[in-house]
């Protein structure tokens, strides 16, 4: 029997069928959890930031064209769930800097992580230190360059679908992720020697 | 090309996006540039990098979006186990009373009228075997079937809920009913019940308009002899 592709599962949702969705988070609960993750930075910004995602997928089937493929809207609703997240990160890490008294405050946790000045994650085993280098030098990228090059890298998005997801042209894509890996690599001189 | 020209091509050409002439701009540059090679290297790096980082999915995770889904009636609700079957046997049991409303109401109608049969309705022959089913077997608490035991008894009851003056079949019987019970109709007698049947119907007897008196004097004439 043919699998439904996840078009015809969002349309059976929308009818009313709940083992639509439910087929639908099994497919797609890991890549919106690993996106949040690279998004945010924080596991437990992820988990929550996921579950936001999928309550806004199914608050928003109604609006959702079946003309659009999904994965591109399901990542247009988990970018902006991620985006909102962090402003309030922001704005709760900006009211605990100004409340504590100085030093100590504004050091990300990350950046505490010690780790070998020269790795290879191809030579070397992918170790917890190692991703959380690459997790820190990624929060330190803008947000709109950060989202281009995760859902391009990280989710496997071609430039046509990240300019969709973002609402901007190739052009810019092609231009953003090109920036952020200029920054990456200057971050991670030490590490991709 | 210069290097610093090159490299947001050698970007997209290292995801697979160099489009138009880009392809052959960077391997033509890369083959002859080490330093743009080592840069590719490290882009390449980068993106796998990114690859792997992964968050954990937590256990229970499931459990706690569709849980919060719940709450927020965001989910269709779930079938019981008894609505399926409902659902698929009401739709042959609608399909059976529709035919069998087909089938019986031109018949039943055909008993509307001043119409003698010469044999008894459809209906009344399917009830016969059962009105026969119930004499033979009667009911619990019943006086008057629960002394009919033997045919003798049962054609004394007969006799007895048939004679003239006598209430039909004992508690609330018709004449019709009281002629069913005792012995199994003939043809015949099928013929005269299908007739009282008719008979019983209020409309089939004419009221009388008015009463001529004339008919009930009697002529002068006769009565002087």
């Amino acid at each position: 029997m043919r699998m439904k592709s996840d078009e015809e599962l969002m349309g059976l949702f929308r009818r009313g069928n709940r083992g639509a969705f439910e087929e639908l988070f099994v497919r797609h609960h890991r890549k919106v959890i690993h996106f949040c993750y690279r998004m945010t930075g924080d596991q437990a910004s992820a988990e929550d930031a996921a579950q936001e995602v999928f309550l806004r997928i199914a608050r928003g089937a109604a609006t959702y064209e079946p003309t659009a493929k999904f994965t591109t809207w399901m990542y247009t609703v988990a970018r902006r769930t991620t985006l909102n997240f962090l402003r309030d990160e922001k704005g709760e890490r900006d009211r605990a800097a100004a409340s504590e008294p100085e030093g100590g405050a504004g050091i990300s946790p990350l950046s505490r992580v010690p780790g070998p000045e020269s790795l290879n994650p191809e030579s070397m085993a992918w170790s917890a230190e190692l991703s959380a280098r690459f997790v820190e030098a990624l929060q330190r990228l803008p947000e709109s360059h950060r989202a281009a090059l995760v859902l391009n890298r990280g989710e496997g998005l071609s430039y046509d679908e990240v300019a969709a997801v973002l609402g901007v042209t190739v052009q810019a894509v092609k231009s953003r992720i090109f920036r952020a890996r200029e920054m990456l690599l200057e971050r991670l001189s030490g590490l991709l020697e | 090309m210069k290097c610093d020209e090159i490299k947001e091509i050698l970007s997209g050409y290292v995801d697979g996006e160099a489009r138009g002439d880009e392809g052959r701009l960077a391997e033509e540059h890369l083959a002859a540039c080490a330093g743009c090679r080592d840069l590719v290297r490290r882009m390449r790096l980068v993106g796998a990098g990114i690859d792997k980082i992964e968050a954990a999915v937590p256990p229970g995770f499931r459990e706690t979006v569709f849980g919060r889904m719940e709450r927020e009636d965001l989910l269709p609700r779930r079938r019981g186990l008894i609505a399926f079957p409902v659902r698929w046997i009401a739709i042959p049991l609608a399909a059976a009373a529709a035919l069998a409303l087909f089938v019986l109401i031109p018949r039943e109608a055909g008993k509307v009228g001043p119409a003698v049969f010469t044999t008894p309705p459809t209906a009344m022959r399917d009830r016969e075997p059962q009105a026969r089913e119930t004499r033979e077997r009667p009911a619990a608490g019943t006086d008057e079937a629960a002394r009919a035991q033997t045919p003798q008894e049962d054609q004394r009851v007969a006799r007895r809920t048939s004679e003239p003056g006598t209430p039909a079949g004992g508690a609330g019987g018709t004449p019709v009913a009281a002629a069913r019970v005792g012995t199994d109709l003939t043809p015949e007698e099928r013929d005269i019940v299908a007739h009282l049947e008719v008979l019983e119907d209020p409309a089939a007897f004419e009221e009388p308009s008015e009463i001529d008196e004339l008919e009930i004097v009697e002529p002068a004439a006769r009565s002087k002899g």
